[in-house]
């Protein structure tokens, strides 16, 4: 090795050690993890825990028909599309705009909750790296973890993992699992989960015959609740008698009603850096919100997209308002991985909303949406 | 699937006491250097430590591997890079958009970044930047201090490659970090 490797070697061993810096202590084993396999006849089994865990995991990845909405109210303003397939992972968040009522919805979450998630069994906590507290400075991360699973087997009890890293910016939040179309399944009760700490939260589940069955990780704090929900199952291996062809015809009309981002005004187009390309999934920014809206004045307002990496080769990308007085956008245009496109709006508020934008991306097997606040009240 | 050169055994049976004791010792014995490998691989420490776990979970289900101190070693490299390398192919964040929202002064603090020399930025990034095969081989080679055999054991790859990826790895680094002082 030349003195060069020499000092690249130390430069990322120091950079390693600086990045786990807080997590030299070796945490216990989790037995629990693993003690429930053994046995001849469980071999199935053993396979399952990590397998079932990775189909969510999978899913993200593959994007099927990953959805991110923002609502107002999950039951009744739901902003996926109607017409779409059921979506396999949505993640949601609802603003309420009654602060009162939010103040005590989150004050009723607390005082069921656990103060303390390190006690409680199949809750792991650690505290971020520096490197996530800058990367996740103001947001958080809801993940789904694990290797996909083959055929789920009605009947046995499977494991699964879903974690919650909150950024230092982020506000104390009571989080919680539920669990939906499923014979049967426990994860941990409610707890408490502060800024700067990841929450991995494992739970199991007994599954239908006829059901992928749902996992939804909620995060509610003063401020509203966001959630992610995930099929815990390849929603293929239940197919629903129209929504595959129903996504894949809606997807192609709506590709042939949609031109190229270069021809499109409001739209620009340019290659993805090598960061966003690495980085992976689909990434919306408002590139700044507007603090304080005035009452009937029109903002002009620059949304980036950046496309998953591992998505169709051709998607369909709309950009929508929701609770706004009047909102406009360019038409819907063809997005690729690999490139970056911005879109230049106009918004005028709603006296006292704060207002919503959505990225709805269409592609063969459903429809992604990602919402995005647009100001600052 | 078919990077997945390592799987657990699926057939153990209840560990005896023995079995236990070794693991433990094991453990604390190796959980720091496969996270700085895993850290290495997939840049993430909650990715890191799962991929971990889950490469430690691997070891209990297969006692086999406890016997011989270098056999446990070996397994839990092999794992490491298997997990790293399903971790990264199926990574899938979703993230929440609210702090594009928040004031400044929920920012975290403003040292936070500085944590980190530009220096050790540059060649992580460099590293991280790497073809998958060179940046494996190299952060094995960095971080573990292993052989071209031994790296060659861990990724399934032959040891010509190893070398070659190797070399090639090496002559990026060279070229994108030559300013380095």
């Amino acid at each position: 090795m030349t003195d060069l490797d020499t000092t690249i070697k130390d430069l990322i061993n120091s950079a390693v050690d600086r990045e786990l810096a807080d997590h030299r202590a070796a945490p216990p084993f989790d037995r629990s993890a693993v003690a429930d396999r053994p046995g001849p006849a469980s071999a199935v089994r053993l396979w399952s825990v990590p397998l079932l865990a990775a189909s969510i995991a999978v899913l993200l990845a593959v994007g099927a028909m990953l959805a991110i909405t923002l609502n107002r109210d999950q039951s009744s303003n739901h902003v996926s599309d109607p017409a779409g397939p059921t979506p396999s992972l949505s993640l949601s968040r609802s603003i309420n705009p009654d602060l009162e009522a939010a103040a005590r919805a989150y004050a009723e979450a607390v005082a069921g909750a656990a103060p303390d998630p390190s006690k409680l069994a199949g809750v792991s906590v650690s505290p971020i790296s520096a490197a996530d507290a800058v990367r996740y400075k103001n947001g958080s991360v809801l993940r789904a973890e694990g290797p996909e699973i083959a055929n789920p087997r009605p009947g046995k009890t499977y494991s699964f993992t879903m974690s919650y890293l909150a950024g230092p910016g982020e506000p104390t939040a009571v989080v919680s699992i539920e669990l939906r179309d499923v014979a049967s399944g426990s994860c941990p009760q409610p707890f408490l989960a502060r800024p700067a700490y990841t929450y991995r939260i494992r739970c199991q589940v007994t599954f239908l015959a006829s059901a992928a069955g749902e996992a939804t990780l909620s995060i509610r704090s003063l401020a509203g609740v966001s959630s992610a929900t995930a099929n815990l199952v390849d929603p293929a291996k239940y197919p629903s008698p129209t929504s595959t062809s129903s996504a894949a015809q809606e997807y192609s009309e709506a590709l042939a009603g949609a031109p190229e981002a270069s021809t499109v005004a409001g739209v620009s187009e340019r290659p993805a850096t090598a960061d966003e390309v690495r980085e992976g999934e689909g990434i919306g920014t408002l590139e700044s919100p507007v603090v304080q809206p005035e009452r009937g004045r029109s903002y002009p307002m620059t949304f980036s997209y950046v496309p998953r990496s591992d998505g169709p080769a051709v998607s369909v990308l709309t950009f929508k308002f929701e609770d706004v007085t009047a909102g406009r956008c360019p038409r819907a245009f063809r997005i690729r991985p690999g490139h970056a496109y911005r879109i230049s709006c106009q918004v005028t508020f709603r006296p006292g909303a704060v207002g919503k934008g959505y990225y709805l991306v269409r592609g063969p097997q459903g429809v992604e949406t990602m919402g995005i606040t647009l100001s600052l009240p | 699937m078919e990077e997945m050169a390592v799987r657990p055994d699926v057939g153990r049976q209840s560990p005896d006491p023995v079995d236990d004791s070794r693991f433990d010792v094991l453990y604390r014995a190796q959980w720091w250097p496969m996270l700085r490998l895993a850290q290495g691989l997939v840049d993430d420490v909650s990715s890191a430590e799962d991929v971990v776990q889950d490469a430690f979970a691997g070891l209990y289900r297969n006692p086999a591997a406890l016997v011989e101190p270098g056999a446990a070693a070996r397994y839990l490299r092999a794992s490491v890079v298997n997990g790293a390398r399903s971790a990264l192919r199926r990574r899938r964040t979703v993230r929440a958009w609210l702090g594009q929202l928040r004031p400044a002064e929920d920012a975290p603090a403003a040292d936070e970044p500085s944590l980190r020399s530009a220096d050790q930025e540059a060649a992580r990034r460099a590293l991280a930047a790497l073809p998958g095969r060179q940046r494996e081989v190299l952060t094995l080679r960095f971080l573990a201090d292993l052989s071209d055999s031994e790296i060659a054991d861990a990724t399934g790859m032959t040891a010509g490659n190893v070398r070659s990826a190797a070399s090639r790895g090496l002559a990026t680094l060279r070229a994108t970090l030559g300013g380095l002082s």
